[in-house]
């Protein structure tokens, strides 16, 4: 006899996003795990927002899944949402299917929220089928999943015990112990929705006054099927009533493992001669690349992993920029890690393992200039865009990737936000627009910015100046010991804090200016616009009083940066 | 070391060259052989814009495209006759320690007279002789257009002379979409970068700015970039006078420009005054030039002018 679990994830779409910003954003964290706080996800279906998943606090309220998100809002105006992302859903659904491989060999994904995992004959692995259940349940739960588990020996049955049986105190699982002819004395009473068949059929079931498994079972099967035969293919109640009860054979097609890219190589005896890692791993390479190249994927992150004669392991790690299975340029990435693999008291056997992989791009030859030896090469060889790719893969190998970037303007005026550093992986495909082109278009979209300096100073340095009017340029100002005599000036323009940031409240807005002291060296200097005691009210005594301690700290000037 | 490697190889050559001339006496060929050598010696043989006597092949668009032109008459003279050698390290040295954003200033205006115009022409040219991405590693320059600069400083440097800002590279006519930032622990791996850039072939041009490089690792870059025809513009430090191996050595220091013509008491317009001391092929000068922000040109400032 089978034994077929089923696991129920009831609030799967919300498990998921918790446990995504616990992992991501462990500051943000608290803001949905709080229960007591209406949230829900939304899923916008036929240009309508609909409910999609509602915490506790929202169910609470009256807010359902299902509900449009108007009539939500209307129970609950403080209700938080987020959209829900069914694909990202189903993408961790399918890996947790595939972890729990690790129970049972015969798993896959049921529905939008379940598993069904086939543990006939492996309960005895693990020292007994509750045992394994409870392992399973810690384990998804600590991942910070709500499971509910069935046990039958049908897949019908175990969906069924796991979303509406009744577990028994303090049980993990609803687990149905005993042989197939035991079935309808349990799963007479569930309701008719444990049936699995359409919400249609399920409905006119209902109107008919059957309101449970018995009731139905006990209908002549001739009527049955012939008033429910419209119903979709498989789902008919029929079939549905025979799969449940055994009567009819429901297999469960188990994911296909997913395809794991390494190659490896042993040796006779431990090695111990860094020379020869370099010999070893080009095969390696070679060979894992050939494997790569047959699935029509490339790999973003390799790692060579060295097993040693006492059982520890070494490994290293590279990272490119974009999928690769170019093993001449895979190689090059390794060859600055190589000497850094320990052999220890000496390696019994290398494995090369892609640990993340992409499809591979393909390439664009262009049309304009074919390049033959290109196309007699292969497919994935130097094309431009490759080559500036591989010397960036190069360059953040060496470096370290946040080290070998670009810089992106950021919509913010305060100039330390003003741009940010991405890592250089993607490189530029649109700069194709000459330059001055681009810069028309920016004079466009911000006529009225003052010239920036070319080299930034992080952070502003200080700067003595002796005396200067308020709201003027310093006529003097001595900067790393040098007195440098301000000629000439521009200004001031204020930029005012972002308020908004966490933090910013407390800065000062700055004055800048533009000077050109006599050698004609431009600096951009600024300084810390004091708060006026007169803005703040009366009864602000304390911060006045601050504000007065203050002042002559806020009252500096800094320099900013260095013009061309 | 190197320096002496260098002048064995000066005197080899010379000492070719003699036997040369003791072979065929004055005969026209035997100077124009000399000269030849001279060139090659240079790195600049492939400056001669008169077809070659040898192949009888005129200078095809991309040879002469791979100069740099200042676009003032004076500069260019004194660059040699057709214009400073594109590839291969140039090296820029800030006057005084003020002047660091200066030098960067020059190197992207002068990244901006890249000889890119010829661009069509040129591809069919090097097309049509097949002389050039034979060893498939050199882009064309349609598509060198495209190709990011490179500008790599190390953490060191970075604290002392701060840090490239990308809305201060639109005075330059560049987009800070159009540069990679490297940044290294060690002047030796801002170097490392910069050879592997060179050596790419890849990428528009390469700056680094590096505290101090021996002359073999100037002689390693220049070669790299020889070799991937990528310009490397490395800046040294303010007032160095460490030798290299370089086309070209330039000297910057920031002076005041006209005033704005609108307000008088604003800053002016950006002016260097700039020696040339050192090119392979042209010879020794000092110029004051302007740039100007809207037509992406160099000016020459009369040297008394009134300002």
């Amino acid at each position: 006899m089978k034994r077929i679990v089923s696991i129920w994830f009831p609030h799967f779409p919300l498990d998921r996003l918790k446990r995504q910003v616990r992992v991501e954003h462990p500051g943000q964290a608290a803001r949905f795990v709080d229960e007591t706080l209406p949230f829900a996800l939304v899923v916008k279906d036929n240009q309508a927002l609909h409910v999609g998943a509602a915490n506790q606090a929202a169910r609470q309220g009256g807010v359902a899944a299902g509900m449009a998100l108007a009539d939500a809002f209307a129970l609950l105006p403080g209700l938080q949402t987020r959209p829900l992302h069914s694909a990202r859903d189903a993408a961790v659904l399918k890996r947790l299917a595939r972890w729990c491989v690790a129970y049972a060999p015969w798993t896959t994904v049921d529905g939008k929220d379940g598993l069904l995992l086939d543990i006939t004959g492996t309960a005895r692995v693990f020292g007994g089928e509750d045992v394994l259940l409870r392992r399973l349940t810690t384990r998804l739960r600590g991942a910070g999943f709500t499971t509910h588990i069935g046990v039958a020996p049908t897949p019908g049955a175990a969906w069924a015990l796991a979303r509406f049986g009744m577990s028994k105190d303090g049980a993990d699982a609803a687990v149905f112990h005993g042989g197939n002819a035991a079935l309808p004395a349990v799963l007479g009473p569930l309701p008719i929705e444990a049936l699995r068949v359409t919400p249609q059929d399920a409905r006119t079931l209902r109107r008919l006054g059957l309101l449970t498994i018995a009731d139905v079972k006990a209908l002549p099967r001739v009527s049955l099927a012939r008033r429910f035969s419209s119903s979709a293919g498989a789902a008919t109640v029929v079939t549905r009533l025979d799969q449940m009860f055994a009567q009819q054979a429901e297999p469960i097609s188990p994911l296909a493992p997913a395809q794991i890219f390494q190659a490896r190589t042993a040796f006779s005896e431990p090695v111990l001669d860094p020379q020869s890692f370099a010999l070893h791993l080009t095969d390696l390479l070679q060979r894992l690349c050939q494997d790569l190249a047959l699935a029509d994927q490339g790999g973003r992150a390799l790692t060579l992993v060295a097993c040693r004669c006492d059982a520890s392991r070494h490994q290293i790690t590279i990272q490119t920029a974009r999928a690769s299975a170019d093993a001449a340029h895979l190689a090059k990435l390794f060859e600055h890690k190589l000497p850094e693999l320990d052999p220890g008291f000496g390696i019994d056997a290398l494995v090369l393992m892609a640990t993340r992989t992409e499809p591979l791009a393909p390439e664009q030859s262009d049309l304009k200039e074919p390049d033959l030896k290109n196309q007699v090469r292969g497919l994935h060889s130097n094309t431009h865009s490759n080559a500036v790719a591989q010397l960036m893969d190069r360059l953040s190998n060496r470096l370290g990737a946040e080290h070998v970037f670009q810089l992106k303007a950021c919509a913010s005026h305060w100039p330390e936000y003003a741009e940010r550093g991405q890592a250089a992986g993607e490189v530029p495909a649109k700069s194709a627009v000459r330059a001055s082109v681009n810069t028309f278009v920016d004079a466009m979209e911000c006529p009225s910015l003052p010239p920036r300096p070319l080299r930034i100073l992080t952070p502003p340095e200080v700067i003595d100046v002796e005396k200067c009017l308020p709201d003027c340029a310093p006529t003097h100002f001595r900067w790393r010991r040098v007195r440098h005599h301000v000629v000439r000036a521009s200004g001031p323009e204020r930029i005012l804090p972002e308020w908004w940031r966490d933090g910013e409240r407390q800065t000062a807005a700055r004055d800048y200016y533009d000077v050109e002291d006599g050698a004609g060296r431009r600096f951009w200097i600024f300084r810390n616009h004091p708060v006026q005691r007169e803005e703040l009210a009366d009864t602000d005594q304390a911060r006045r009083d601050h504000v007065d301690a203050d002042h002559r700290h806020r009252d500096q000037w800094r320099l900013h940066g260095v013009f061309a | 070391m190197g320096l002496e490697s260098h002048v064995t190889a000066d005197d080899q050559a010379s000492t070719a060259a003699r036997s040369v001339v003791r072979r065929r006496s004055n005969t026209p060929a035997a100077l124009a052989a000399l000269k030849r050598q001279i060139q090659l010696l240079d790195g600049t043989a492939a400056l001669r814009l008169e077809p070659d006597p040898a192949t009888l092949r005129a200078p095809t668009l991309s040879e002469r495209s791979a100069f740099w032109q200042f676009s003032v008459a004076e500069v260019d003279q004194a660059l040699g006759p057709a214009g400073l050698k594109l590839c291969g390290v140039h090296e820029v040295v800030p006057d005084a320690q003020d002047d660091m954003a200066a030098a960067h200033g020059f190197i992207l205006a002068l990244l901006q007279q890249y000889p890119l115009h010829t661009a069509d022409t040129h591809n069919a040219a090097s097309h049509n002789t097949g002389t050039v991405d034979v060893d498939g590693m050199r882009a064309s320059p349609a598509a060198r257009s495209r190709a990011p600069i490179l500008y790599c400083q190390s953490h060191a440097v970075a604290r002392e002379f701060g840090v490239l800002s990308g809305a201060g590279l639109t005075a330059f006519g560049w987009q800070r979409e159009q540069f990679v930032l490297a940044a290294s622990i060690r002047d030796g791996d801002t170097l490392w970068a910069m050879e592997e850039g060179a050596r790419s072939g890849a990428l528009r041009a390469v700056i680094g700015s590096v505290g101090r490089a021996s002359f073999k690792q100037t002689q390693r870059l220049n070669r790299a970039g020889l070799e991937g025809g990528v310009p490397v513009f490395l800046l040294r430090l303010p007032g160095s006078q460490a030798p290299g191996a370089v086309m070209s050595r330039w000297r910057i220091r920031r002076v005041p420009g006209h005033s704005d013509a609108y307000d008088a008491q604003a800053p002016g317009r950006l002016a260097w005054r700039i020696n040339l001391d050192r090119c392979r092929g042209g010879r020794r000068g000092t110029w004051c030039l302007e740039w100007s922000h809207e037509t992406y040109r160099f000016d020459l400032v009369p040297p008394f002018s009134t300002r």
